[in-house]
This record gives structure tokens, C-alpha cells and sequence, in this order.
């Protein structure tokens, strides 16, 4: 036991306190009253001079939300949340009208420096050679969305975009300028009644990004939106919506980070994709907002209602998600198969360690004919963390030939943690065909040994094995991003490395 | 030679170089001062005290340079190997009570044994692994204290443990293993790490030369090898990281005649006169492949015979029991 011993011992050092992306920024922020009211939704909406019925379809959702109670299923424990006690708006201060980003306050620039956000139109060429034949002016870039506490400070590429005639904005902005399309599909994945954090967000969401790509076109570039909550006491509720009109592409990656604080955030946010015949939507998150310390003290918070629907025939939307961070993870990001044809797939790589506690999955729901679905879930536990999968997958009466192959695998670190698999499967036609895999193993003494023997340290060793364990996943992941998940895996398990 | 230099300069052994130097070098002086004084007496006495201390001082360099030149028997002060009265504990349990082995660069040490005699331990010991409790003597490499390295680093200083069962890492393509394993150990040396081509190039030469596919380095570190498979991934490893010290554990076990040939033409390529290696079996079989300079028989946990090879046939025909009541 000696060398798991050792591990362990370390990882529990390590762990949460090497938090990297803990600081602060300094600015002047403008926030709401503490609290929740009727009013501070109004007062939501008129900063964001929204329309009528945009407030009307908050208030909706916030008054729903009082009749509904916390959801209390999920494996995971935390004190209870007073919903008075939080700020639900806080936004840098502008200190005039922004028209380039040139204009935005430069400690908010300096902050996504620090994270490694180019918010600068840069392309970005690490390790990205254009492909044999092409003109190398097609290099890969992505197209930045950042979103600040509660608002989008920037979007990179705009005019790019534009000519492609892909939108790509914050979602503040498409309520005012593409009314038509917001109002058609927001809420339609997930309505305002649909539970209690998603609720919660309907009422008194501030910002988030908004992409509509057109039919038949293939979005030039990744796009990208980063997360960083900053505000003491405030809860992030972005929203997202990406609807993939007929026959197209889109890829789009998903970043957050906080400072470390003592006291826990809540984020609590929603994202709808929308689906349309043959077109496809690849969603990535690598998900790092701060955990909390070794004791388990502070962290965020993270209740997010994650829904995709394959509406067209031959659609296709596939998740990809990597969590490493925050004390509570609640997330199952789901797909509606509704079209003929339509695929769904879920990967992912959930690593808890310290106190965190992760309870995450997805929902594959067969509506349409021969509909098929992938999910693969690799979860790692370390220190005092627990780690649950919670899958349902269901076919209804008319999806016929429904398929669906699930593989759950969860790999444990020291003996302190836990891991858990709560898979729910339902077919409700005989031509349905799901298959389920399921393990759960330790790294064993003997693996580390062999490692160390061949000239490994102990930490590289873990991180060998750990990324051997999580690679059918990572391949999935964009290639700037999985190099990215990559280190993040190795720093949320051993910090010595990086 | 820096140790000698060392031993010369430390101790006495400097003051008659100090004297007979100070002599020289102020007879030289005085003269120096001869000559500009345009007296001869002075000029002639300094150069014979110049030439006395001279004389002195390599005479004396000589003597000590004779002294300490390396005897017959000096060889066994650089041993590669030297295991001194170990004493091992699992648990509760004493597996290894004043084991002694020495092991020579060039030389191949057989260590036969029943089952429970010790001889897995003493490899896992030699190597590092965790769980065993050493509560006596030492181990040194190269005249090196063993036991105070961590095992990343004695496999950086030339220690290779041959896995009686090598482990599986699904996901770790083989190949990256062997470049991440590789490069650690050059890294932990103060080398340059290898470039790609130079490493593939190097493989590829190595891998034919055993026999290896190149699909079987695509796929997970003995992820579905057979048992041939995976003991020829060990000997692989052992050619490419080049080590001064081969520990094969039960390297027969599980592998059929063709394969242990095979395996056992890897190994024996690989013999140098740079390179030691301990051979673990229970089976004189293995040895008629692997031919050792010396045969040592354990039991209970004490080397309790050793011998040249023909020790092995003895062994053959009259079985372990005799050692055992000896032990």
C-alpha cells in the first residue's frame, strides 16, 4: 500500500490549494440589490433594455419559481442556499460607451491575459500547421466570447463571422437585434417551469452568448465563450443558445474560472442547442471554476441545466466535457432525439478531488426512429471527493430501433472517495438495442511500480496512467483544447507537474 | 581517479609534498636571485636546492602513484552489485535473513531457489518496491547506498527490474511509454532527451532485432499481449534504456520453448562487459539458453551454495530438498 499511500498523501497536499486561477480583479462593479424580487428581475431586464415580452417571460419563470423547492435527489450535501443573501447582477462599471475592444478596461484585459484568453483577434497557430494543399491564411482561430460576472465584455471575429453570416454575440444583444429568432427558440430545450435551478435562471439570467448559423454553412472557426465570475456574493446565470440551422456545422468550447473566496458561489446556468435537419453541434466544456479549499472550504456552486435537441432528421449533437473544478458539480447534459436518424453523444472526464463532489451524467432520450446515442463517462476520485455518474437513457414507444452504448468507467485514487454509478435504462419498444459497461478500479500499487521501475517519478507515473484511462475522451476534445485538458488533468491530480 | 587523487592530497601524505615543493620552488628563487646577483655560490645553491625538492617531490609522487595502483584483488573494491548481509521484512514477516551477493560488471549470476525461498524479494528490494522493510545491511551500486534512492532514480542510475508479470496500462500507447520512460531516465542523468526521429530510428532497430510488430507498439502497454509478447516488450525496454544492471524474475515463466528462445537470444545479445545481470529461476531449463558464470542456490531466505553453471545440473537431478535442510 505504500506507494498508493504516497500518492495519496500527495494529492491531498496538493490538491484544491494550487488552484491557479484564483486572483482577483480589482474593478468598479455596478451591482443589483442583494437578493431575489419582482423588482430586481425588472431591474435585470431594463438594464439590459430589454423588450416587454422579455421581461414578461422573466417574470413568468420567477414566479413559477417560488412554487417550486430544491432538488435533493442528486449524491451530493451542501448547507443550504439563501437565495436572498446573493447578488444577482454585478457588472463592470463601464467608464464610457464601448465601440473596440481597445475600450475595455484594461484590468478585465489584463485579467484574460492571465488566463490565457486571447481576447485580441490573434490567430491562434500553436501547434496548428494549415493543412497540405490549403492557402495558409486558412489557420484556425477561435472566436472569443467573454463573459465577465454577469457580462459579455467582449467578442473576437465578429466581422469574420459576419461574413460567413454565422451570428455570434452576446445573448443581451440578440434579444434586441435578432428578436425573431431568440423568441422561437429560447426555452424551447429547456422551458421556463423546467426545474428549479434552470427556473431560477430563466428569471434572472444577465448575459451569455448566442450563435445561429445558417443553413448549409460550416462555421469558419471554433467558437469559444469564457466564463470568469469575479464578483463577492454573486451568482453567475448565463444562457446560452445555439441553434444549427439545416445542414450545418458549428463547434463551440466553453471555458470558466474564479477566484478563490471562503464563501461558495452559485452558477447556476442554461444552454439549449437547437438541431435541424442534418446539421451538427459539437459542444465542448472544460470546466475549472475553483473547488474550494483543502478543507473544503468555499468553491463554487455549479447547478447547470445542459439540453440539446436533435429536432431535424439526420442531426447530430455531441458533448464533450472535462470537469476538474468547482465543489459542487450537479450537470447532466442531455440530448432529445427527436429527428430520424438523429445521434447523440456524450463524453466525459470528471475528476474530483479534496471535498468536491461531483454528481454528473447525461440523459439520452430515443424519440425519433432508428436514433442512435454514445455516452462514455470516465470519472476519477481522489482525496475525500465523491463521484457519481447518473445516466438515464430511454426509448419511447415509436423509436424504433433505438440503439445506445454506454460505458462507465470510474478510477479511484487513495481510499477516502467514493464512486458511483446510477445508470436508469428504459426501452419501451422491443427493437431497442442499449448495451451498458460499467468499471470500477483503483490505480493499482503494482501499475505505479512498473512505472517508477522504468524511470517514471510518482507523479508522472499517475498522470500516465490517468491520461491512459481518460484518452478515448480526450480525443474527442478539439486539439487546442485537449492539450489544455490535458495539463488541467494533471494539475487538479498531482500539482507537482505544471 | 578523483577519489585517489583525493586520498593523495588528504591526510600526511601532503606534508612531503609541501616540503620538498617549498623546497624546490625557493631553491629555484634563491637562484633566480643568484643569477641577477651575479654571484655563483648563491646561483649553485639554488639550483641544487631546486633540484633536491624537484627530485623530492615527484619522487615522492611516484611512490605513492605505485602504492596505490590498482592490484588483483583491487576489482573487487568497484563491484557493480554488492549485497551485504541483507535482512527484509514484509509485514511481520523476516523474508530475507543476511543475504550476501556480489556482482562484477560483465559477470551473469544465476539464483535458483523453491518457491518462498526469497528470490522475488530480493529483486523487488534491489529495485525499490514499496512494502518491504529492510531491518539490516546494505545494498550498494557502484559503491553507491541503493536503499537511499528513490526507485525512479536507481532505474536512472542503470537498474532494470525484468517483470515476472508485466502489468497492463490501457490508453498508454507502448511507444509512448518507451519515449516517456526513456527520456525520464536521460532527464534524471543530465542528458538530452531524444529527438523523434532519432528515438523511432532506434526502436524500430531494436524491435526487429526481438521480433516485435510495429502494431504491437501502437497498441497499450501489454494491453492483449500474450505472455511471449510481454516478455519481449520487457527485453525491448531492457535494450533501449541500456542498463548496467538486468534483474530478470522468472523470465521462463509462462512461455513456451520457441519463445523462451527468442527471449533468451534478446537477452544474451545484450550481455557486454559493461553489463551484469541477475538471472531469477526456478528451472535449470532457462539456463542452458542464458548460460551464467555463477549459480547460487537460496533457501529460507539465505544464499546457502554457490557455484559455476554445472551447480545448476546438480540442482536438476537432486532437487532443492537437500538445501532446504542445510538452510
Amino acid at each position: 500500500m505504500v506507494a498508493v499511500q504516497e500518492t495519496v498523501e500527495r494529492v491531498r497536499r496538493i490538491d484544491v490549494d494550487q488552484y491557479r486561477y484564483g486572483f482577483e480583479t480589482l474593478i468598479e462593479s455596478e451591482k443589483a440589490p442583494k437578493g431575489l424580487s419582482e423588482d430586481i428581475v425588472r431591474f435585470i431586464s431594463e438594464k439590459k433594455n430589454e423588450p416587454a415580452w422579455m421581461l414578461e417571460w422573466r417574470l413568468e419563470a420567477y414566479r413559477r419559481w417560488l412554487t417550486m423547492t430544491e432538488p435533493t435527489w442528486a449524491r451530493v450535501n451542501y448547507p443550504k442556499i439563501d437565495y436572498q443573501d446573493l447578488y444577482y447582477y454585478a457588472a463592470p462599471k463601464p467608464k464610457k460607451t464601448l465601440s473596440s475592444i481597445d475600450e475595455i478596461d484594461p484590468e478585465i484585459l489584463k485579467t484574460y491575459e492571465k488566463l490565457g484568453i486571447p481576447l485580441r483577434e490573434v490567430a491562434i497557430l500553436e501547434g496548428v500547421e494549415p493543412p497540405p494543399g490549403g492557402e495558409p491564411s486558412e489557420q484556425r482561430k477561435i472566436a472569443v466570447d467573454a463573459i465577465f460576472d454577469s457580462v459579455s465584455v467582449a467578442t473576437t471575429f465578429q466581422k469574420e463571422l459576419k461574413k460567413a453570416g454565422v451570428i455570434f454575440m452576446p445573448i443581451s444583444e440578440a434579444i434586441r437585434e435578432h428578436p425573431e429568432l431568440v423568441r422561437k427558440y429560447l426555452g424551447s430545450v429547456v422551458p421556463t417551469s423546467d426545474n428549479f435551478f434552470a427556473t431560477l435562471n430563466s428569471a434572472v439570467f444577465s448575459d451569455g452568448s448566442f450563435v445561429y448559423v445558417p443553413p448549409g454553412v460550416r462555421c469558419p472557426m471554433e467558437l469559444s465563450t469564457y466564463f470568469r465570475i469575479n464578483e463577492r456574493n454573486t451568482g453567475q446565470f448565463e444562457r446560452t443558445l445555439i441553434i444549427a440551422d439545416k445542414g450545418s456545422y458549428v463547434s463551440y468550447l466553453e471555458g470558466c474560472t474564479a477566484p478563490q473566496r471562503d464563501e461558495n458561489q452559485l452558477h447556476a446556468a442554461v444552454v439549449e442547442l437547437v438541431a435541424l435537419d442534418d446539421a451538427e453541434i459539437k459542444y465542448s466544456t472544460v470546466q475549472n471554476w475553483y473547488p474550494g479549499n483543502s478543507e473544503g472550504k468555499g468553491g463554487i456552486y455549479n447547478f447547470v441545466t445542459k439540453r440539446g435537441d436533435c429536432r431535424g432528421d439526420h442531426s447530430k449533437i455531441s458533448w464533450t466535457q472535462v470537469e476538474t473544478g468547482s465543489a459542487i458539480t450537479w450537470k447532466y447534459p442531455s440530448c432529445i432525439l427527436r429527428g430520424d436518424n438523429s445521434r447523440g453523444e456524450f463524453y466525459s472526464i470528471a475528476i474530483s478531488n479534496g471535498y468536491q463532489q461531483v454528481d454528473s451524467g447525461t440523459k439520452m432520450i430515443h424519440l425519433g426512429k432508428n436514433t442512435s446515442s454514445r455516452i462514455i463517462s470516465k470519472g476519477i476520485a481522489a482525496g475525500k471527493s465523491q463521484n457519481t455518474y447518473r445516466g438515464l437513457v430511454t426509448a419511447h414507444r415509436k423509436a424504433t430501433g433505438a440503439r445506445n452504448y454506454t460505458a462507465c468507467d470510474s478510477l479511484l485514487i487513495g481510499d477516502k472517495c467514493g464512486a458511483h454509478t446510477v445508470p436508469y435504462v428504459e426501452a419501451k419498444n422491443s427493437s431497442a438495442t442499449f448495451e451498458h459497461e460499467a468499471t470500477t478500479s483503483k490505480i493499482s500499487e503494482d501499475v505505479l511500480f512498473y512505472c517508477v521501475q522504468r524511470g517514471l517519478s510518482q507523479e508522472e507515473a499517475v498522470g500516465l496512467v490517468v491520461n491512459g484511462f481518460v484518452k478515448d475522451v480526450l480525443q474527442q476534445l478539439p486539439m487546442e483544447f485537449a492539450v489544455e485538458a490535458q495539463k488541467l488533468i494533471s494539475i487538479s491530480l498531482e500539482g507537482s507537474v505544471g | 581517479m578523483v577519489q585517489t587523487i583525493r586520498n593523495i592530497l588528504v591526510g600526511v601524505q601532503v606534508w612531503p609534498f609541501a616540503i620538498t615543493g617549498f623546497v624546490a620552488i625557493a631553491g629555484a628563487f634563491i637562484a633566480l636571485i643568484g643569477a641577477f646577483a651575479s654571484s655563483l655560490d648563491v646561483m649553485e645553491f639554488g639550483k641544487a636546492a631546486a633540484g633536491f625538492g624537484a627530485m623530492g617531490f615527484f619522487g615522492w609522487l611516484l611512490f605513492l602513484i605505485a602504492l596505490r595502483s590498482p592490484r588483483p584483488e583491487g576489482k573487487k573494491m568497484t563491484a557493480l552489485l554488492e549485497v551485504k548481509d541483507l535482512q527484509v521484512r514484509v509485514e511481520d514477516r523476516e523474508i530475507l535473513h543476511g543475504l550476501s551477493l556480489t556482482v562484477n560488471p560483465g559477470e551473469v549470476h544465476a539464483i535458483m531457489g523453491p518457491n518462498g525461498s526469497g528470490k522475488s524479494t530480493l529483486s523487488h528490494v534491489i529495485a525499490g518496491k514499496p512494502g518491504y522493510e529492510v531491518t539490516g545491511g546494505q545494498i550498494l551500486f557502484r559503491g553507491e547506498d541503493l536503499l537511499e534512492m528513490a526507485p525512479d532514480e536507481r532505474a536512472a542510475k542503470g537498474v532494470f527490474l525484468a517483470f515476472q508479470y508485466p502489468v497492463e496500462i490501457p490508453g498508454v500507447a507502448t511507444m509512448n511509454f518507451l519515449r516517456t520512460a526513456l527520456n525520464a531516465q536521460r532527464k534524471a542523468r543530465g542528458e538530452s532527451e531524444y529527438s523523434t526521429p532519432d528515438f523511432l530510428k532506434k526502436v524500430r532497430e531494436v524491435a526487429k532485432s526481438l521480433n516485435i510488430p510495429q502494431d504491437m507498439l501502437k497498441r497499450g502497454v501489454n494491453v492483449g499481449f500474450s505472455g511471449g509478447e510481454k516478455k519481449r516488450n520487457e527485453i525491448l525496454q531492457m535494450a533501449l534504456f541500456e542498463p548496467s544492471l538486468c534483474i530478470l524474475d522468472e523470465m521462463d515463466s509462462g512461455l513456451d520453448i520457441d519463445a523462451l528462445r527468442i527471449a533468451a537470444d534478446g537477452v544474451n545479445a545484450l550481455r557486454s562487459p559493461e553489463r551484469a545481470m541477475v538471472v531469477i529461476t526456478h528451472y535449470q531449463r532457462l539456463l542452458n539458453y542464458i548460460v551464467p558464470d555463477y549459480v547460487h542456490v537460496m533457501a529460507k531466505g539465505r544464499v546457502v551454495k554457490s557455484g559455476d553453471k554445472h551447480l545448476a545440473l546438480e540442482l536438476e537431478a537432486a532437487g532443492y530438498a537437500p538445501f532446504e535442510h542445510a538452510a
